[in-house]
């Protein structure tokens, strides 16, 4: 990945942020305090903006700027869980060999132990945590990663939230699916879209 | 003077001014520094306005945190992280009257770790 895909990915994760800005928001309110959508739509367009800084980076410190800056920009839980992501990934892309296995699950256990959160918990961390996995078995196979990135944040429906203020909502938390996993779900699914273009 | 200063974290502006200056009531000599919301003054914690904050106290000064909900603890501790010179800790008890006790303590010449203990202990005594 070169540092002008970088750039598509967050143009396509922002745009699909801000389609469904209102959803997010109102997964949130069932479950949490209803800020998640602008939260992540000022996140990433911070993101967007700052592009132009960072054109003479390369993939490694573009990624790892874009960590930055969402831990500042976010506001809620997600800047520092999404930041972590980034910078841990952005470490990975310093040598390019395997980065995707490798930075992908350091993401995921940055965002872990970020959020003292274990996979089941009905977070974000039920997408990165399989995306990871599957990055690590099968290599980058994008159709699997949106696979798993799907099927992961469908699956929080199912799951009690363990974290956050949805954890107060105990059993009457399932039936929801959690904010945190669906943006994911999104910044995976634009993922593939940057990585596929121009294939079929 | 107190070795240890208070950081009040909040995700209003107002409220983490509000609670500094009923905290200060408890001495006036404990410095208290407060941030909260965003940088355009929206709800959220920005770690960059805490960074900023916690420039202003001088290296040597031991810093105790009190937040008030969750994901402003998540960036005390990236806060932490990102200062690895400093000693700083994070507590668990509530902004306001964990808060008022830490600044009593602070101002009876305390250590961090007993500041802490008496903030969190007075809370635990109170429920």
């Amino acid at each position: 990945m070169n540092s002008h895909q970088v750039q598509q990915w967050m143009e396509t994760t922002l745009s699909l942020i801000k389609e469904n800005e209102t959803t997010l928001s109102e997964l949130d309110q069932t479950i949490g305090d209803g800020d998640h959508g602008v939260n992540m739509v000022r996140g990433f367009q911070a993101v967007v903006d700052e592009f132009p800084n960072w054109e003479q980076e390369n993939t490694s410190a573009v990624m790892q700027k874009i960590g930055t800056t969402l831990v500042s920009k976010v506001g809620g839980a997600s800047g520092p869980l999404f930041g972590t992501g980034f910078m841990r990934l952005g470490a990975a892309f310093k040598s390019e060999e395997g980065a995707w296995a490798d930075g992908l699950t350091k993401a995921a256990e940055g965002i872990a132990q970020r959020g003292k959160v274990s996979v089941g918990d009905a977070t974000l961390l039920d997408v990165w945590d399989p995306v990871a996995k599957v990055v690590q078995a099968k290599g980058t196979d994008w159709a699997e990663v949106e696979r798993a990135a799907q099927d992961g944040m469908n699956g929080t429906k199912q799951l009690e939230t363990k974290r956050g203020r949805g954890a107060l909502l105990k059993e009457r938390s399932i039936g929801h699916l959690d904010p945190g996993a669906v943006s994911s779900y999104y910044l995976f699914h634009a993922l593939v879209q940057t990585m596929t273009k121009g294939e079929n | 003077m107190p070795s240890v200063s208070i950081f009040l974290i909040s995700h209003v502006r107002e409220l983490a001014l509000g609670a500094k200056r009923l905290l200060q009531q408890g001495n006036d000599q404990v410095t208290i520094i407060a941030t909260g919301g965003l940088e355009d003054g929206e709800i959220g914690t920005s770690v960059d306005q805490m960074q900023r904050a916690l420039d202003e106290l001088p290296q040597e000064d031991e810093v105790l945190i009190f937040y008030d909900i969750g994901s402003a603890k998540m960036n005390a501790e990236m806060l932490i992280e990102m200062n690895p010179d400093r000693t700083i800790a994070i507590t668990d008890a509530p902004l306001i009257e964990g808060g008022y006790v830490a600044v009593m303590m602070a101002g009876f010449g305390d250590d961090l770790d007993t500041v802490r203990q008496k903030a969190e202990s007075s809370y635990h005594k109170s429920r």
